[in-house]
């Protein structure tokens, strides 16, 4: 007897490009993207401080300002680009984390440099150390974005 | 004084979320501050018209944003819950937890009815 190849079978329809068995709720991946970029700020805004206090030149000053803004926009562009959901509270804890991080670096960081540049020099350890107390709450938010906290 | 049980929970669910894949879409967005609408049409597996057709009627409702933009050249659609979505959505589910907690309850086992 000739069997007879067929297409049916028992087996369940293969799912549509379905990334994840339980939907969006498993989106590690943007999480872990926002916070990529969320800690990467706060090293920003730690990078510029440092680089604006050792700039002589207003103009050099005006260029690097620029172009971290210029970073901020495009790695927000690239961040849209690569993630395909934004993860709850993830912009709301993002904006607390670089409006920390620029009130730390505005109140705490820059006046401690500044007055301590009156008697003695800084050395780069010690601006370093600031840079990293002014990223904090970047990287407070972004671990809080990663981990899913709202 | 009269004997009345209290309003059974289905009078709380939302006749919007009836639909099984209204209520996917809505349980998907909830876990979401914004998603794309291709990643909710492939989570939830439908077609691009359903869940068009299923987005809109949400918006209608004021449960669900709509917004349409542009990543580089191309054209991109995102969906979010409204605050008002997402609160309907949460009064939904607390509707279905009560219903099925006291499903799981034995017939004649049930609570008193409440005096009032």
């Amino acid at each position: 007897m000739e069997k007879v190849e067929s297409h049916l079978n028992s087996n369940p329809a293969p799912k549509r490009n379905s990334p994840t068995p339980t939907g969006l709720r498993s989106s590690q991946h943007d999480r872990t993207v926002f916070a990529i970029g969320t800690a990467a700020f706060g090293v920003g805004v730690g990078g510029l401080m440092i680089l604006t206090r050792n700039l002589e030149s207003k103009l050099a000053v005006v260029a690097v300002n620029l172009s971290f803004f210029a970073l901020i926009v495009g790695s927000r562009q690239l961040v849209n680009r690569v993630t395909r959901t934004t993860p709850r509270h993830a912009n709301r804890l993002s904006s607390l984390g670089w409006i920390g991080s620029m009130l730390v670096a505005l109140t705490v960081a820059l006046p401690a440099l500044n007055w301590r540049e009156q008697t003695k020099h800084s050395p780069f350890a010690l601006q370093l150390a600031a840079a990293a107390v002014v990223a904090l709450p970047c990287w407070l938010a972004a671990v809080a974005i990663h981990r899913g906290h709202s | 004084v009269t004997l009345r049980s209290l309003p059974h929970a289905r009078h709380q669910l939302d006749a919007a979320f009836h639909s099984p894949i209204r209520f996917s879409i809505v349980a998907a967005l909830a876990t979401v501050d914004e998603a794309e609408f291709a990643y909710v049409r492939d989570s939830i597996e439908i077609s691009d018209a359903v869940l068009s057709k299923q987005a809109a009627g949400l918006e209608q409702n004021g449960y669900v944003k709509i917004r349409k933009g542009y990543v580089g050249k191309y054209p991109r659609t995102w969906l979010s819950l409204t605050k008002t979505g997402r609160k309907a959505y949460e009064r939904h589910v607390v509707a279905l937890h009560e219903i099925t907690s006291n499903s799981t309850t034995p017939l004649g086992s049930a609570q008193a009815p409440r005096a009032v």
